[in-house]
């Protein structure tokens, strides 16, 4: 599954480390996240979408 | 994989229904050791062996219960990628060896005296390989996720 989690973080310069502080995981889940190589669960999928006030389809694109 | 999500009291319960059920694997479990291995013969009283084995037992879940509970998804996904392809692969790769040791004409002697003892170095070697490929699994999960 693709994501835009780098692109937001970067236009609110946040480090990888702001991130994970502000979603309370490690900061090698999130760089999992934005690989794009591990797919959130729906809480922290929603925990993502409320942190950057959008919805979790414009954060999260399908592939299939 | 998803998780189910149980109420405060629903969760202590589980939690030490597990601690029952695993108590009570480890200590058949050691009683059909001691009997396989001698160990019955040991100085030590069976009973004080099997009853620190129980505390020991209940105290690595506790522990382990408690450490799964502060880490984060991530960090689960890859123990669990460990656990599952990682061990599972190894059991198989432990059955193969076991089976060319044993199956085909025998070309390895072990130093071993009996039953006990074969059984022993069994579990070790099963155990070994699945610490393995645990080891292996995280890792690999890590070197993906992070590429």
């Amino acid at each position: 599954m693709k994501n835009r989690l780098k692109v937001l973080r970067a236009e609110r310069d946040w480090s990888q480390a702001d991130l994970a502080a502000r979603l309370e995981v490690s900061r090698q889940t999130v760089n999992a996240l934005e690989t794009g190589k591990y797919d959130p669960s729906l809480p922290l999928a929603f925990k993502i979408a409320r942190l950057f006030e959008q919805s979790i389809e414009a954060i999260f694109q399908d592939e299939a | 994989m998803s998780m189910l999500k149980l109420d405060g009291s629903r969760k202590r319960m589980t939690g030490l229904a597990m601690i029952l059920v695993f108590g009570l694997a480890g200590g058949i479990g050691f009683l059909k050791g001691a009997q396989m291995t001698g160990a019955e013969d040991s100085p030590v009283p069976l009973a004080v062996l099997l009853a620190l084995l129980v505390i020991a037992l209940t105290a690595a879940l506790r522990l382990s219960w408690k450490w799964w509970a502060s880490v984060d998804e991530g960090v689960r996904s890859a123990h669990m990628n460990g656990w599952y392809h990682g061990g599972s692969i190894a059991t198989m790769v432990a059955l193969v060896v076991a089976l060319a040791l044993f199956a085909g004409p025998q070309t390895v002697t072990f130093p071993l005296t009996g039953a006990g003892e074969l059984f022993g170095l069994g579990v070790l070697f099963c155990f070994a390989m699945q610490f393995v490929g645990y080891v292996v699994g995280w890792a690999v999960w890590w070197a993906r996720a992070s590429r």
